[in-house]
């Protein structure tokens, strides 16, 4: 059911936004930003990550990281 | 060279970043990925402070990232991460009018009182935790890359070891990048005073569950991210994880009660042997009014215990001068309980159901967290951040048996959760 959705995301985006958004290299100085990448604040996100790990049944989609807990 | 309106500093920032991606094996390859990168140390260090209301639960926790740049895209990577906690945390079992003693987990006839209506807390609970992990990431043919890493963490009753792997691959001009990991990883725990039996009644004697405990988490990771013109991004995810063994908490209990709600005795929890957990997450970022970053993020989970739950996130990063930024965030979570989830238990009930927990985790509760951030580059280019965050949970009582409704009614089975956490970061290069 989350694959078949994933599927489809991923093909609607795969055959109608790559055309008009697409950027060429020398577009490419806001992107490369710092602020502008998907995490750049990596420590932060794994401190938030490991306190709601520990406090909230939901975990996963942004990645996985490294070494469990134990997490009372 | 193409990265033309970036300055070496954003450089060396965003080959920071790839390389901690690859550390913590997020699917979130950068489609703009510098390739000059200089070869040099990065320190990514951080302290944080975190503390429950209530006399609950609260960590200290220093954490250092190494990041090594080899040139030509390779980086090798070293984290490590002390976790101190000490104070309560709820046992499971329910409120009731009169005091309740409970055995501690070791045993040994050490027991403690909580006092009449009151949400029964542990306080014995303690604990240092030591993780570490190491990551390579390294470019292959055709614009793709490959990340490996190994990971382990040790507590007092639990170690944890993994390891894992993802490979991003770059297409359409690297306007888009797909990804793919795996994650393997083994816990055990040592439970203090050995494992109970489950369901079994809590009593002060040696534990006969077996001292030795142990599960498999395997972790598949699909990603996809978009550029999404000159100022915009998108990524999507898709994660599975799956665990077997022993998924119990050995500590947890749950009120078995009476029609009027007076314990008549309490049973370790238990739940199945195996859980598969499945998550969507998307994320959009666009640089606005020629300065500032808006985040946006959305995370649709399920698990086979019944659990549901949407994460939906906002931050606005304001870079107010070239060199310093606010960052106000605002979180919201939401989640429905475990089918198996009891707040307590009817007399005879133990004997009936198959599986039960009353871990506050597993309940349903919505939560908000606020945050604000404050980043400075410094003179000599090193970065200077503190970051402060409340959070809050707003529990919903659930799983309460029919027989005893009325007479718990008058205990909070579900009390909220407040925390405050502030995290200092500091980050240079050497």
């Amino acid at each position: 059911m989350s694959l078949r959705l994933l599927t489809i995301v991923l093909f609607a985006l795969g055959t109608s936004a790559c055309s008009g958004m697409n950027v060429k290299p020398w577009q490419r100085g806001t992107l490369a930003r710092a602020d502008m990448q998907l995490d750049p604040n990596p420590l932060q996100t794994r401190f938030e990550e490991h306190i709601y790990f520990s406090k909230e049944a939901a975990s996963g989609g942004r990645g996985f990281g490294g070494g469990g807990c134990g997490c009372n | 060279m193409q990265l033309t309106d970036a300055d070496p500093k954003d450089r060396r920032r965003l080959s920071l970043a790839l390389a901690t991606v690859g550390l913590l094996g997020v699917a979130g390859a950068v489609p703009a990925a510098a390739d000059d990168a200089p070869r040099d140390w990065t320190f990514d260090t951080g302290l944080l402070f975190y503390k429950e209301n209530g006399g609950r639960v609260q960590v200290i926790e220093p954490a250092v990232d190494a990041t090594l740049d080899l040139g030509n895209d390779r980086t090798l990577s070293a984290g490590f991460v002390v976790d101190s906690l000490s104070g309560a945390t709820p046992n499971g079992a329910a409120p009731a009018a009169t005091p309740q003693t409970f055995t501690q987990p070791s045993g040994r006839g050490k027991t403690y009182t909580t006092a009449p209506g009151a949400t029964p807390l542990d306080h014995t609970f303690e604990d240092t935790r030591f993780a570490g992990d190491l990551g390579y990431l390294f470019p292959l043919t055709g614009g793709s890359k490959l990340g490996v890493g190994l990971s382990g963490s040790k507590e007092y009753d639990f170690t944890s070891v993994g390891a894992n792997a993802h490979y991003a691959l770059d297409l359409n001009q690297k306007n888009t990048t797909l990804t793919a990991g795996a994650a393997f990883e083994y816990d055990q725990v040592d439970p203090v005073g050995n494992a109970p039996v489950p369901l079994s009644v809590m009593v002060d004697a040696e534990k006969t569950g077996g001292s030795q405990k142990s599960k498999n988490v395997k972790d598949l990771l699909l990603g996809l991210t978009q550029v999404l013109g000159p100022k915009g991004l998108l990524q999507l995810n898709y994660s599975l994880s799956l665990s077997n063994g022993y998924e119990n908490d050995p500590y947890k209990i749950l009120s078995v009660v009476d029609a009027n709600a007076v314990p008549q005795y309490y049973v370790y929890e238990k739940r199945p042997g195996s859980r598969t957990k499945n998550a969507l997450f998307a994320e959009y970022k666009r640089f606005v009014f020629g300065r500032d970053v808006v985040d946006l993020s959305y995370r649709y989970f399920t698990d086979s215990w019944g659990v549901r739950a949407h994460t939906a996130s906002l931050a606005y990063r304001w870079n107010f001068t070239e060199r310093k930024s606010l960052e106000p965030s605002l979180r919201f979570y939401s989640q429905r309980q475990a089918d198996f989830f009891h707040s307590a238990l009817y007399t005879g009930q133990d004997a009936t159901v198959d599986y039960a927990s009353a871990d506050p985790r597993l309940g349903a509760f919505n939560a908000w967290t606020g945050g604000l951030g404050y980043r400075q580059i410094l003179v000599n280019g090193h970065e200077l951040s503190v970051h402060v965050e409340y959070y809050k949970q707003f529990s919903r009582a659930a799983g309460v048996p029919q027989q005893a409704a009325a007479a718990l009614s008058q205990f909070n089975l579900a009390p909220d959760l407040a925390a405050v956490n502030i995290t200092l970061g500091y980050r240079f290069n050497w």
